[in-house]
């Protein structure tokens, strides 16, 4: 049994699967066995990855029909024999010592998951880019060089970066667990959950993974897909129910919901509104009846409660947008307001009025 | 044979020809003919001109039934004999050197027409808000005293631009040497035809960095003010129509489909007709707001409220919510400048000093 398998998913990559599988075949640490699914590629990906599986033993090949993504991922867990899994996207690379670090804390403090930090790297210019949702270094500060589980991160839970790739999990912490397949933002439900069933994390400060950021990549061009989001975050708060997390944590919860679907819904492109706009609307009218009984109204962030009774009352999707807009741009102003009444009725202010005088008075004199 | 031939077409204008006829009459450069076409007024704007060109030879007067301006301009355009011709609303005001600064950049850059700066009259003020086609703001550094482009350099301002004739001051032979250089007769917005001939036809258009001319926006009488809305749907077709004839549909795709949607929504004000909003509905059917890259993203939100609303009351409805964000945003971004004014002023920065003190005085305690 090899001691980590690497799972790599591949569709159409042949620009990038080189770069990919260097990083990985090339690791300092060689115990490993590399599940590459071949998900229905179109161009010269499965003849690159005979190549690699011809030099190299230590690579299995999967080809299937094009199922996506989380299908890809799937059938890599149910392949793997390793004893720790990794996931890696094949259009990015590793650091070559990564797995020999992280299998050796792995190993050392018999983790369930080890967290390690992503960054990101531009296709064209390859400029590294920090990313503060991969960096983490509000986990760094809560939990430090300890081992942890899900009640130390309290509701910081939900911020943690949940990417697939960034992760080395225990194989028997994962190997019933799939990711839902058909939807983006599948890496949500599933890291999750693992979060939840870990009793040993650990956060290992080190960027070891290089996430390539080109411009025709899933999330990016998915905008008709965004209303996955729903129903995932849907499978979210019931993954968190059932660990007995919900109530505790059912305001923060509920604002996270309001909001990420509030930037997501906004990010559609407008073809996909009225569908968004919809799920939406159904969705929290379903839901209605329970987020009253938490009563958490009082304690809620007013722009949730307000994305959360808009988006019931109102009839159409630009008419959620402009009245949502009209209360962020209502708060601005009530800020500025403020600030410019504090300058005006200031020491300072009050202090410098013989010098605004005079600057009026020499004005009006070259006038 | 004369210079200039201004021509200016007069519909009941008694209320502002005593003050415009004057600044025309006023200009440092005067080898120039006024032709007023009077159409059909009912006022005693006849009247007037008669009074005026009794003391100024250059006053030409034509009078013609009442056609609308279309007919008007193309009138003048017949009966006149200048080298250079350039529009004029009688309503509005132009700037002493108008024709002076406009013949020598013509003249220095051999150009089909010249753009110029323009701001606008608003309750009888002078307002500086731009309306014109900003080659300043394009072209950098520039001496527009020797530059001049064709459309290619300021594509995006070929069909989605300001139409109106006195935004140009024209060359002439430019106009003459195409027979349908003319207005669209007996139809309202008569000068977007036009205004887009002129734009693809010349090989030169150059630019005057002055402000010589103020468009009055607040004439009850003006022609923008009637229920002529529906004519739009025509114009948009010949401004199709031009562009398919001529060859340049395919390359100016994107922003046709930009062109119709600002034409026909903008002129959709309440209360819109039934019969309106079901011609915008089939005309505006096919475009894709996702893969448009020339429409700016606020006029995407705005126009996203017409394709998702099925009767004008839906549409009415969400465009009163939007028009109370268009008032927050201004009424943000007038505050947001009023606070970079009051923290970049010297009261401010001078006192940082103490402020700072103060802070820590009270750290202390």
């Amino acid at each position: 049994m090899a001691k980590i398998s690497v799972i790599v998913p591949c569709y159409n990559v042949e620009k990038y699967l080189e770069e990919c599988l260097d990083s990985i075949v090339n690791q300092t640490f060689t115990d490993i066995e590399i599940i590459c699914i071949n998900d229905g590629s179109t161009d010269s990906t499965n003849r690159i990855l005979d190549i690699y599986s011809n030099n190299d033993s230590r690579i299995k090949i999967i080809t299937q029909t094009n199922k996506g993504l989380s299908a890809s991922r799937n059938i890599g867990i149910e392949n793997s024999n390793g004893e720790y899994i990794l996931f890696i996207d094949s259009d990015d690379y590793l650091e070559l010592t990564a797995f020999e670090e992280i299998y050796n804390i792995a190993k050392k403090k018999q983790l369930d998951i080890l967290i390690f930090k992503l960054i990101n790297f531009d296709d064209v210019t390859r400029e590294k880019m920090e990313d503060k949702y991969f960096t983490m270094e509000y986990l760094k500060e809560m939990v430090g060089d300890n081992i942890f589980d899900f009640k130390d991160t309290g509701s910081e839970i939900f911020t943690i970066s949940v990417t697939a790739p960034g992760k080395l999990f225990k194989k028997e912490l994962i190997e019933n667990m799939r990711f839902p397949e058909g939807y983006i933002f599948e890496d949500n439900p599933f890291f999750t959950e693992a979060m939840f069933k870990a009793k040993k994390a650990y956060f290992y400060d080190e960027f070891l993974y290089n996430r390539r950021i080109r411009a025709d990549s899933i999330t990016q061009s998915s905008s008709d897909k965004f209303s996955d989001w729903i129903e995932i975050f849907n499978m979210v708060i019931d993954i968190a129910k059932s660990f007995g997390y919900f109530e505790q944590y059912s305001t923060k919860i509920f604002e996270k919901k309001m909001f990420s679907t509030y930037k997501y819904f906004k990010a559609t492109d407008f073809n996909y509104r009225d569908v968004f706009f919809e799920k939406m609307k159904t969705d929290f009218i379903s839901h209605k009846t329970e987020y009253e009984s938490l009563e958490i109204f009082d304690e809620v962030h007013e722009k949730a409660l307000l994305i959360f009774n808009l988006g019931m009352e109102c009839e159409s999707p630009q008419e959620f947008i402009f009245k949502m807009s009209n209360f962020e741009n209502e708060k601005e102003i009530e800020e500025l307001n403020k600030f410019i009444n504090l300058v005006l009725t200031s020491n300072s202010w009050k202090i410098t009025k013989p010098l605004r005088k005079l600057q009026k008075t020499l004005k009006g004199a070259v006038n | 044979m004369v210079e200039v031939s201004i021509i200016m077409p007069i519909f009941n204008g008694e209320n502002y020809l005593n003050s415009t006829l004057p600044c025309i009459l006023d200009q440092t450069f005067s080898d120039f003919e006024l032709i007023c076409v009077n159409d059909g007024s009912s006022d005693n704007t006849l009247a007037i001109l008669n009074e005026f060109s009794k003391n100024d030879s250059r006053i030409k007067i034509i009078s013609q039934k009442n056609s609308g301006p279309g007919v008007a301009r193309n009138n003048g355009m017949k009966n006149c004999n200048g080298n250079f011709i350039y529009f004029m609303d009688y309503d509005d005001y132009i700037c002493p050197e108008f024709l002076e600064l406009n013949l020598n950049n013509i003249k220095n850059n051999d150009s089909d027409f010249t753009i110029f700066k323009v701001g606008k009259i608003k309750n009888n003020k002078f307002v500086n808000e731009r309306n014109y086609i900003p080659f300043d703001e394009i072209f950098l550094d520039c001496n527009f005293n020797n530059f001049a482009v064709d459309y290619h350099s300021i594509k995006e301002n070929v069909l989605n631009s300001y139409f109106a004739p006195w935004t140009k001051f024209y060359n002439k032979d430019f106009l003459s040497r195409y027979e349908d250089f003319v207005f669209n007769e007996n139809i309202a917005y008569e000068d977007v035809l036009f205004h887009v001939k002129s734009m693809l036809r010349a090989s030169k258009i150059s630019f005057v960095d002055e402000i010589l001319y103020y468009y009055r926006i607040d004439n009850p009488n003006s022609v923008t003010f009637d229920d002529t809305s529906m004519d739009i749907y025509p114009v948009v077709d010949f401004v199709c129509e031009f562009l398919k004839n001529e060859n340049y549909f395919e390359e100016f795709e994107q922003e046709y489909e930009f062109f119709k949607t600002q034409q026909i929504t903008f002129h959709m004000n309440p209360p819109v007709s039934e019969e309106y909003f079901r011609l915008a509905k089939s005309y505006l059917n096919d475009v894709n707001l996702d893969k448009n890259e020339v429409i700016p993203i606020n006029l995407k939100e705005k126009y996203q409220i017409f394709f998702e609303s099925d009767t004008p009351e839906d549409y009415h409805r969400v465009y009163s919510i939007f028009e109370e964000h268009l008032n927050l945003i201004n009424e943000r971004n007038r505050l947001l400048s009023i606070k970079n004014c009051l923290v970049s002023s010297r009261s401010w920065r001078y006192t940082k000093g103490i402020r700072m003190f103060f802070q820590r005085f009270r750290r202390l305690r």
